[in-house]
């Protein structure tokens, strides 16, 4: 029929209804409480954090846990409000309504997580105003329709402070409505851990590639404009994992999507050469 | 590009891991010394090359990372030469346990570290254990060497007029002395301490000493202005101590000499070379310029700060504004040089529809677009550090207020500004201090504290600063037309072997070269009245701006910026 995006989005949610396991997430700090607080008491909540550090994960988790239906939309330029609230499509001579992710999700109940949300343009953003406050609505204008969310209905937006722009930054109306868990990369320890349970490696193995991580993240040089994340690290200990020598694993999995400059990418791999024996 | 390149590159980027903040690593060829640091560079024995040194760079690093070479600490192993390596072992095995996530596993788990009987948990600790008489296990070689005089030396706000200068190189001799041999208990520098009568008949050199030795808070401001002086104290010059027979070897201690390789790169040094009027040539890789971060051990006053720190006024930004502007096209304007045909099109069926149309149908060329990319220089050299009266602004204050107004209101309209503030320790040692580099998009709190930790200390070799400057600005904003590389300084241009005409002929070298790349240049002094001849010689008169005070600024910044930007290659 179309191709629009959001189809995408819907096959996701079914797969997300069919998830009985609670993704792996390891708590750092009072996260989780806060998050079901969130929900209990029917509030919006913004993650902050660097790319990587789990902010998906963690949302995947509690929705599991919850056991409430998660349908993610990554916002972007060119998401438009009808995008998440609706719009008419053509099928042979009639139009037919179609409802947008985020009315889907106001419908059944589910937690709407929008990833990126300062991607978005400013007038998608406040589509969302009325539903984040005491009213808790939805107006569809294109239907003129007031759509009341059950109390199960929960909008989780991320947001990374370090990508912002003059340009593009949350409005502090939108900002104001919500409820904000910052999320950083986790600490050594909890970091192995998770790094060990992610991938299955030995610990000598894991302990290295998290040092290496840790001292890429105090790193401060011109053209490195990225530090190593959990994700990463995790991508390395997998290929290993899966039999590539370590080197090669942290080249590819750890160096290589840091930066474009061969010179720093050489020197990173000699750094790696000091970290991994 | 060969190991020797290579394997800098590669250190400085690990140093920088695990110190938390840049630091450039050199070779040096004495081998007296095994690895050794200055807080903010760490220098490796170039003589083992075979050896992989990045463990002496780690144990370096981590002395920095820790603040064990704060002032107070290195003072009192000052002349305690047989417990260095007892302290600089207790303070690396702190250091290590403390930060283990960030460092290799190799370097936690070797066998001197792990076995280290002791813990420490501050450097007072530490201190007290490396003083005490508990036997150490043998001291590794890669735990590298304390140099208490480099790290003091480095930090020292010098200032003295000319005429002591004999007596201070020899106090200076004496402690350069007391470095390489002190090996007695009781060091010379103590002796010397107790003779009281040094502290009261020479009054500066007392000074110094005690300056050097932390015994009385500050320096005092004794130079009157006016007076022509503006001569900073010479630690370890070279060239002027030769004559005196023994003390050559000792004194050429505290300068220190790196190997220089031809390369430069953006985490490693830079190299330039300098102009020498008295053979009418250039000394090729004569300069090692290096990046840092500031760094000082206490941060200068918050109420201080905050009024250095205030966002620049209408009145300067008014000046600013419409300084280094480019055409640019406009559409839909109601007057301009050319029609957008759809709009035209638009126009008449409009009219004959019988709307209003849009009038908007011209384009326009309009002198709007930003397009200047603005260097500023500050000079931090311990000359700045002068004060007209106690408990005022130092000339270091003014400079920086202005630094801070210039960059903030140029960063407001939408300009390319950076801002890097330099000092100097000789030819090996010209630092370029970061404060806001082309790429940092905001000017945040994190830029603002780094002016807090701005130190005036040192000499001013300004060649070498200019040269580095000019070519990040070239480099960094090739897009830009008009590049303008706008230079703070208090006029004394002054470093070891940088004296008199030597250091002006270099100066002007410097920005004839930096003119002929097409970057217009502007030398900006302020309260400071004493060298504008001597300035309006090396950079044209043209490009010196000699304020007397803020308000003097601000009435001639814009005719003095608009020069500058007539000076650039599309100006």
């Amino acid at each position: 029929m179309t191709n629009f995006p959001y189809h995408r989005e819907v096959r996701k949610e079914k797969d997300v209804f069919r998830m009985t396991d609670i993704p792996y997430y390891r708590e750092v700090a009072n996260e989780k409480d806060v998050f079901r607080a969130a929900w209990q008491s029917r509030r919006a909540v913004l993650l902050k954090g660097p790319t990587g550090c789990g902010k998906t994960r963690f949302v995947e988790a509690m929705a599991a846990e919850l056991k409430r239906p998660l349908i993610t939309v990554s916002c972007n330029e060119d998401l438009t409000a009808a995008d998440l609230l609706g719009r008419y499509l053509l099928k042979g001579g009639d139009t037919q309504w179609m409802d947008g992710t985020l009315t889907r999700a106001v419908r059944m109940g589910g937690i709407c997580y929008l990833d990126e949300i300062v991607e978005a343009r400013a007038d998608t953003t406040v589509a969302i105003h009325a539903l984040t406050d005491h009213r808790r609505e939805l107006f569809i204008d294109r239907l003129g329709e007031q759509l009341q969310a059950p109390p199960e209905f929960m909008l989780v937006v991320s947001y990374n402070p370090g990508y912002q722009s003059i340009l593009k930054d949350l409005k502090p109306s939108t900002r104001q409505r919500m409820i904000s868990i910052e999320l950083d990369f986790p600490p050594a320890d909890i970091e192995l851990e998770v790094v060990i349970k992610e991938s299955g490696i030995d610990e000598a193995n894991a302990q290295d590639l998290v040092r290496l991580a840790g001292a890429i993240r105090e790193l401060d040089i011109p053209g490195l404009p990225e530090v190593s994340s959990t994700r990463t690290v995790i991508a390395a200990a997998d290929l290993i994992r899966a039999g590539l020598p370590l080197k090669e694993a942290v080249r590819a999995g750890m160096i290589g999507p840091l930066c474009d400059d061969p010179l720093i990418d050489r020197s990173l791999m000699q750094l790696v050469s000091t970290y991994i024996s | 590009m060969t190991a020797a390149e290579f394997t800098q590159h590669f250190y400085s980027l690990i140093a920088g891991a695990v110190a938390g903040r840049s630091v450039p690593v050199h070779w040096h060829d004495d081998k007296k010394y095994n690895a050794y640091t200055d807080n903010s560079c760490i220098y490796v024995p170039a003589f083992e090359f075979s050896r992989m040194h990045a463990f002496d760079v780690i144990a370096q690093a981590l002395l920095i990372r820790v603040g064990a070479l704060k002032r107070e600490h290195v003072r009192k192993l000052l002349g305690k030469r047989n417990i260095h390596n007892r302290y600089l072992f207790a303070e690396i095995v702190r250091a290590t346990r403390l930060n283990a996530n960030i460092l290799p596993r190799a370097f936690c788990e070797n066998a001197a570290i792990r076995q280290f009987p002791f813990t420490t948990n501050s450097p007072e600790q530490s201190y007290t254990l490396a003083a005490g008489k508990e036997h150490f296990p043998a001291f590794p070689d890669f735990l590298g060497t304390l140099r208490c005089l480099l790290v003091l030396n480095n930090s020292l706000p010098e200032q003295a007029p000319a005429p002591e200068l004999k007596l201070q190189k020899k106090v200076t001799a004496v402690l350069a002395e007391d470095e390489e041999e002190g090996e007695s208990e009781e060091s010379i520098i103590l002796k010397l301490l107790s003779k009281k009568q040094i502290f009261a008949a020479k009054g500066r050199v007392a000074d110094f000493i005690a300056k050097l030795l932390g015994i009385t808070g500050g320096g005092k401001p004794q130079k009157k202005p006016g007076s022509g002086g503006g001569v900073e104290l010479p630690m370890g010059n070279v060239s002027m101590v030769k004559r005196k027979g023994k003390l050559i070897g000792r004194l050429s201690d505290l300068s220190v000499e790196v190997v220089v390789t031809k390369d430069s790169n953006e985490a490693g040094s830079h190299i330039y070379p300098e102009w020498d009027c008295s053979k009418q040539k250039y000394r090729t890789d004569w300069v090692v310029v290096d990046e840092v971060d500031p760094l000082r051990e206490k941060a200068e006053s918050g109420a201080v700060m905050s009024e250095i720190l205030q966002p620049p006024s209408m009145e300067l930004k008014r000046k600013l504004a419409g300084v280094g502007l480019s055409f640019e096209k406009h559409r839909n304007q109601s007057e301009g040089e050319d029609y957008i045909i759809d709009r035209v099109v638009n126009y008449f069926v409009d009219c004959r529809s019988g709307t209003t149309p849009n009038e908007g149908v011209y384009t326009r060329n309009m002198k709007t677009r930003r397009d200047l990319a603005a260097m500023l220089l500050l000079d931090i050299s311990g000359s700045t550090a002068e004060m007209e009266k106690p408990g005022g602004f130092s000339v270091h204050h003014k400079q920086m207020q202005l630094a801070y107004h210039l960059m903030t209101a140029l960063h407001g309209f939408g300009d390319q500004v950076s801002l890097y503030a330099f000092h100097s320790w000789g030819r090996t040692m010209v630092r370029l201090v970061r404060m806001k580099a082309f790429k940092d998009r905001f000017i945040d709190s994190r830029i603002r504290n780094r002016f807090a930790m701005l130190e005036p200390v040192g000499f001013t070799r300004i060649g070498g600063a200019l040269r580095h400057a000019a070519r990040k600005l070239q480099e960094e904003e090739t897009g830009l037309p008009y590049q303008i590389l706008i230079t703070i300084t208090d006029g004394f241009s002054y470093d070891h072997g940088y004296e008199g005409e030597y250091g002006e002929e270099d100066t002007k070298k410097a920005i004839e070269e930096i003119r002929s790349k097409g970057i217009g240049c502007l030398c900006i002094t302020i309260g400071s009245d004493q060298q504008e001849e001597k300035l309006k010689n090396i950079f044209g008169k043209a490009s010196t701006l000699a304020a007397r005070d803020y308000d003097d600024f601000i009435h001639n910044i814009r005719p003095a910026l608009l020069r500058a930007v007539a000076q650039t290659r599309s100006g």
